[in-house]
């Protein structure tokens, strides 16, 4: 089944050689999950990558019965990302403070998802930002040391809410 | 398991001196890499040679004289300007015994050139030939360090902590100048403190006024380098499932956070030695902005 999948989303180089990675048990369950759900290739790349980090971390399926439950009734993207936030627990818990940091502020609309392309911007951010200036201070200085990459996302809808 | 045969020569059509590659973003240490060979016969699990298939043989470059041929312009080019330039960019440096030959003519370019500073970066013992030369302070023998644990775990073949420490004490005693590198650095919390012991082990033993300089670079990786390693060693990397974060350059590397507090711990254990110029390799503004042993001498260092 992985193999048809490989086929018929032409997958890359780098996708094949992680899934050629998996133990059975995880590539049985990444199987099963393709039974109910059609990620895309970027999806199932970080839906192997993480489990595949989880498995070696902690020696045990993360791909269990509970996971399957989440990923058929809430969607395989929001399942990934919960598995992400385990992956990356340290992370997620700043990236929650900042939420609660950001939110304190009194703007609205802020919405800050988990994006490891952004997870420098946010753990830099999370010490420096007490109040609106502050946040468009930091919002210049971001963008000058990595060249606004992603930062429209965060500041887009700071200036939205403002 | 040794992947690796007896070296072969092959010519060079390409040039043998570039500045160190480093990476977008990050800042520069005005470094050129110089090399007579790439490859390494040493094992180690995070070495970005392992991913490139067709460096897994060592290949000597046949044409040594236009090397010399080019490191002659290069440097007429550089006028008085200091000038770092090293070997060990996609080799080890003193591994091989077919290169001594090039490198005792490359440590001999010290002599003509006073504004070069050579470097012989290695994990290995191999300096007996160094040993029965006259030395200078321009030509700088340097050893990549590690805690003795991951040097069991991930740089198999190579020599152990306490021999590279010794040859670094035999090298600064002859008059040679020496370097460090603790590079990768694995920032984990349960392995900061034997890094500080390394640091102490390091210059309680190495005559500090040969030390020339220190770098230090956290561990990093590309997806390709990851997929590589777990391809090699199979799936007991655990190193790996530290909590990476991808940086603007593609490299992923620990939490900023993480790295801050491990270079301003390790930097301010080398400080309270002396003051050696100790800097960062591949790290940008970003983080040398908080960094508290840094002083202008090592920014100096690296506009050069």
């Amino acid at each position: 089944m992985i193999n048809d999948y490989i086929r018929d989303n032409k997958c890359s180089e780098s996708i094949k050689r992680l899934l050629a990675l998996l133990p059975p048990d995880l590539l049985e369950a990444v199987e099963k999950v393709l039974t109910y759900s059609k990620p895309n290739p970027p999806t199932l790349k970080l839906l192997a990558e993480t489990a595949l980090d989880l498995k070696i971390k902690t020696g045990k399926n993360p791909l269990d019965e509970k996971f399957h439950e989440l990923a058929s009734s809430s969607g395989i993207k929001d399942a990934v990302d919960k598995l992400r936030e385990l992956r990356f627990e340290k992370i997620t818990s700043i990236n929650t403070d900042l939420k609660k940091q950001i939110s304190g502020l009194g703007l609205k609309n802020i919405n800050i998802k988990f994006d490891t392309n952004l997870e420098e911007s946010f753990i830099e951010l999370s010490s420096r930002i007490y109040s609106p200036e502050d946040l468009n201070a930091v919002k210049e200085e971001l963008a000058s040391l990595i060249e606004g990459k992603g930062l429209d996302k965060i500041f887009k809808t700071y200036n939205d809410g403002k | 398991m040794i992947r690796y045969s007896k070296p072969t020569t092959t010519v060079n059509k390409g040039k043998f001196i570039r500045p160190c590659p480093c990476s977008p973003g990050r800042l520069r240490c005005s470094y050129y890499t110089i090399s007579p060979a790439v490859g390494c016969p040493f094992d180690c699990s995070y070495c970005f040679l392992n991913f490139y298939e067709e460096n897994r043989d060592i290949k000597i470059y046949s044409n040594s004289d236009d090397m010399f041929k080019e490191l002659h312009s290069f440097m007429a080019s550089r006028k008085d300007l200091p000038t770092r330039l090293g070997t060990g960019e996609f080799m080890d440096s003193l591994a091989l015994k077919e290169l001594d030959e090039i490198n005792s003519k490359l440590a001999q370019m010290t002599d003509k050139y006073p504004n070069l500073i050579i470097e012989f970066k290695t994990k290995s013992t191999r300096i007996d030939a160094f040993l029965e030369r006259p030395a200078n302070r321009n030509i700088v023998l340097s050893w990549s360090l590690n805690p003795q644990s991951v040097i069991d775990s991930d740089e198999a073949r190579t020599s152990s902590l306490k021999e590279r420490i010794d040859c670094a004490k035999k090298a600064g005693t002859h008059g040679y100048g020496v370097a460090l590198h603790l590079d990768p650095i694995f920032m984990e919390d349960s392995l900061l403190e034997e890094y500080l012991s390394l640091v102490d082990q390091t210059l309680s033993t190495v005559p500090l006024k040969n030390i020339r300089w220190i770098s230090m670079g956290g561990f990093r990786y590309t997806e390709e380098l990851k997929l590589s390693m777990l391809e090699r060693t199979g799936l007991k990397r655990t190193r790996l499932t530290a909590e990476f974060i991808k940086c603007s350059d593609g490299k992923y590397r620990y939490p900023r956070y993480q790295r801050v507090k491990f270079y301003n711990a390790i930097g301010s254990r080398i400080k309270s030695y002396a003051d050696i110029n100790t800097y960062m390799c591949m790290e940008g503004p970003d983080i040398w902005r908080h960094i508290h042993f840094d002083d202008k001498k090592v920014l100096a260092l690296l506009h050069t």
